[in-house]
């Protein structure tokens, strides 16, 4: 069994260099949308994962460190593992979609200038109903 | 009153629900639905909740295989390049629609005589045109009036707004010359900060009033045989209730309303020394004539942001400029094109991780954001005609203790394939001229068979059809079919409409039967 704050630790590490936090969109980094914990549970019974994060953990002593890591990961391993559930978990989440959310409140829905827009176009079809003959 | 008359009602989607409400009205039978999916409660599939897009992938997905949920049974479509799409439980397939609701054309229902192919309806459009009106009415049907395909609607509450990426290609078609028209949508309109729309499925309808009426629902319950008396009339069904025991309720009318699949697969159950190759087939036809509408995709992206995922999930508008007939093109009848909202944040990051058009690490945000947002998707569906070796059969070998599954054996004929080509290559043109890349393209898509028609189809010759144009059986006179199976051609639209002004129209005519003899 690998000791859980280590796992921990790792998962967030692949995690957020999967999905960094990005300031440009105002989107928060994986580690900040999801539930660690609920995510590590998930993966932790994949076999795979399990595999790797032993390497990792043996390759870097990581036991004994303090830090955060930014560690080198089998990439295409680790995307077809979990990127689903990451991108589950990342895009169902209270913060993403409250980001995504004021992204598109300047966009209202149905605002008046839409609605007439929306008006002069259907007049046009209206005028040129010719073109399509209904058949009795 | 003494309700001396038992109507049971097998299924509670579309079709049966409207058939409970009609028949309830008078309050003058004992009507008892019985639908083998339970009840869910509302707030599991609301598309507000965080997690919706999940579990579309899983518990609320459109193909019962995967669904697996209580009350599903498999379909095995090993066979078919498309999949069935349904929901077995109360409600039906309107806890999972879209909400478009268009009506048929006049012409769908006499394609023999004005194209040469499928076959004319007993019935024509002006017998079902009242029904549409009432069901519009009472499914709450949003839309705006004056439309050329349908100038005839006209009690419309005001419509969904066709949103910014809407507008976009409402101006491209503009500029084609083609016919679009804003969706026909059932809708309610809510004040509600975080839902503004909510679907209108036949829970909040039809069933809410039925039950006001009277109407007994036997939720998880499945029927899996019609029985016969001496005189060949039904005398009832053999269900196994919720707690999984196998049980009898009499009736002296039974209706059918459990959809293309379930309806065909019942009655083929219910084979007798009568009817040996199932209940009501000596035409041989059951099961036979499988309509799926195969439906192609196309979607586009923009380069501005459109918050196209902004509005309630399904079309914006559609048009009908391919749906009739030209012989200049190589494939007779045509289909519709329904420009669809942008896909959810969930949807749009799976789609691109499927089409390697997203990577994770320092670029994973922009390459999400070169589509979100952005992305319309037209979905083209096609008019399919009636062939016999479409057709779905019991699955013997699934072996099951209470009923068969059921196998489907379905392949697109030469003229939907050339009508697919078409309707895809002017989807992109539309896209093309309305500013979009295209970022890709294909049909028929696999879980689409939502429209499931066909099989058990209505006639006036006893030899070429199962029911007649009353929707009445006409080998087992007490029986009647209001699904979607008793449809003789597609058309190019989605069926809900036509459905449930079918269910009206037959259970208004046996009312008025019954009404006369009581």
């Amino acid at each position: 069994m690998i000791d859980n704050k280590i796992l921990k630790k790792i998962v967030k590490s692949l995690i957020d260099a999967m999905i960094p936090e990005s300031q440009k969109y105002n989107m928060p980094s994986a580690s900040q949308a999801i539930n660690l914990n609920l995510f590590c549970k998930k993966i932790e019974k994949k076999k795979l994962i399990q595999k790797e994060i032993k390497k990792i953990v043996k390759t870097y002593n990581l036991k004994y460190s303090k830090k955060d890591y930014c560690i080198p990961f089998n990439k295409s391993l680790l995307e077809s593992e979990i990127g689903n559930y990451l991108l589950n978990d990342y895009f169902t989440s209270k913060v993403v979609l409250k980001s995504l959310k004021n992204k598109s409140k300047k966009f209202l829905f149905g605002a008046k200038k839409d609605k007439l827009d929306e008006l002069k176009l259907i007049k046009i079809v209206k005028k040129n109903h010719k073109f399509y003959e209904v058949k009795k | 009153m003494n309700k001396s008359l038992k109507i049971i009602i097998i299924g509670t989607g579309a079709s049966g629900s409207a058939a409970a409400w009609n028949l309830s009205n008078d309050n003058l039978f004992k009507i008892i639905c019985f639908e083998q999916g339970p009840d869910l409660n509302k707030n599991l599939y609301s598309v507000k909740r965080n997690d919706w897009e999940i579990l579309k992938q899983k518990k609320f997905h459109p193909n019962p295989n995967i669904r697996k949920m209580k009350g599903d049974y498999k379909i095995n479509d090993k066979n078919s390049p498309i999949s069935i799409a349904n929901f077995n439980a109360v409600g039906g397939s309107t806890i999972l629609y879209n909400c478009h609701f268009p009506r048929l054309h006049y012409s769908d229902f006499k394609t023999k005589t004005l194209d040469g192919v499928g076959e004319d309806w007993p019935i024509d459009f002006n017998h079902l045109k009242k029904y549409y009106e009432q069901n519009e009415k009472i499914m709450n049907l949003c839309g705006v009036k004056g439309d050329p395909i349908y100038p005839e609607i006209e009690n419309l509450k005001s419509n969904i707004p066709l949103g910014k990426v809407g507008l976009k290609l409402a101006k491209g078609f503009n500029k084609l010359k083609w016919h679009w028209w804003p969706s026909y949508s059932a809708y309610f309109r809510k004040n509600n900060k975080n839902l503004k729309f909510q679907k209108s499925t036949v829970k909040e309808t039809y069933l809410l009033k039925a039950k006001d009426n009277g109407v007994k629902i036997k939720k998880n319950s499945i029927v899996i045989k019609i029985v016969l008396n001496s005189n060949n009339l039904a005398k009832g069904v053999i269900y196994y209730n919720s707690r999984g025991e196998k049980k009898f309720e009499k009736a002296d009318i039974v209706i059918v309303a459990a959809g293309g699949i379930g309806t065909p697969r019942l009655l083929l159950n219910s084979k007798s020394e009568k009817f040996p190759k199932g209940l009501a087939n000596t035409s041989n036809l059951l099961g036979k004539n499988l309509m799926l509408h195969p439906l192609g995709y196309v979607e586009g992206v923009f380069k501005d942001y459109l918050a196209s995922n902004i509005g309630p999930e399904g079309c914006c508008l559609a048009s009908h400029q391919f749906y009739e007939t030209d012989n200049k093109r190589d494939f007779k009848r045509g289909y519709s094109m329904q420009i669809l909202r942008g896909a959810g944040p969930l949807d749009t990051a799976m789609g691109l991780k499927k089409f390697n058009k997203i990577n994770f690490g320092k670029n994973f945000h922009n390459n999400f954001f070169n589509f979100f947002g952005k992305s319309a998707g037209i979905a083209i569906i096609c008019e399919d005609l009636p062939d016999k070796k479409n057709f779905i059969e019991l699955d013997e070998s699934s072996n099951k203790k209470i009923m068969p599954d059921v196998k489907i054996n379905y392949k697109l004929s030469e003229n939907t394939k050339n009508m697919m080509k078409h309707g895809l290559m002017n989807a992109k043109k539309i896209l093309l001229t309305s500013g979009a890349k295209i970022s890709y393209g294909y049909g028929p898509v696999r879980n689409t068979g939502w429209h499931i028609m066909g099989t058990a189809k209505m006639g006036i010759d006893p030899k070429k059809s199962v029911v007649n144009e009353k929707g009445q059986c006409h080998d087992v006179k007490n029986i009647f079919i209001v699904d979607s199976s008793i449809f003789v051609t597609s058309g190019g639209v989605n069926c809900m409409s036509t459905i449930q002004a079918l269910a009206l129209r037959i259970t208004n005519n046996l009312k008025l039967d019954l009404k006369k003899n009581l």
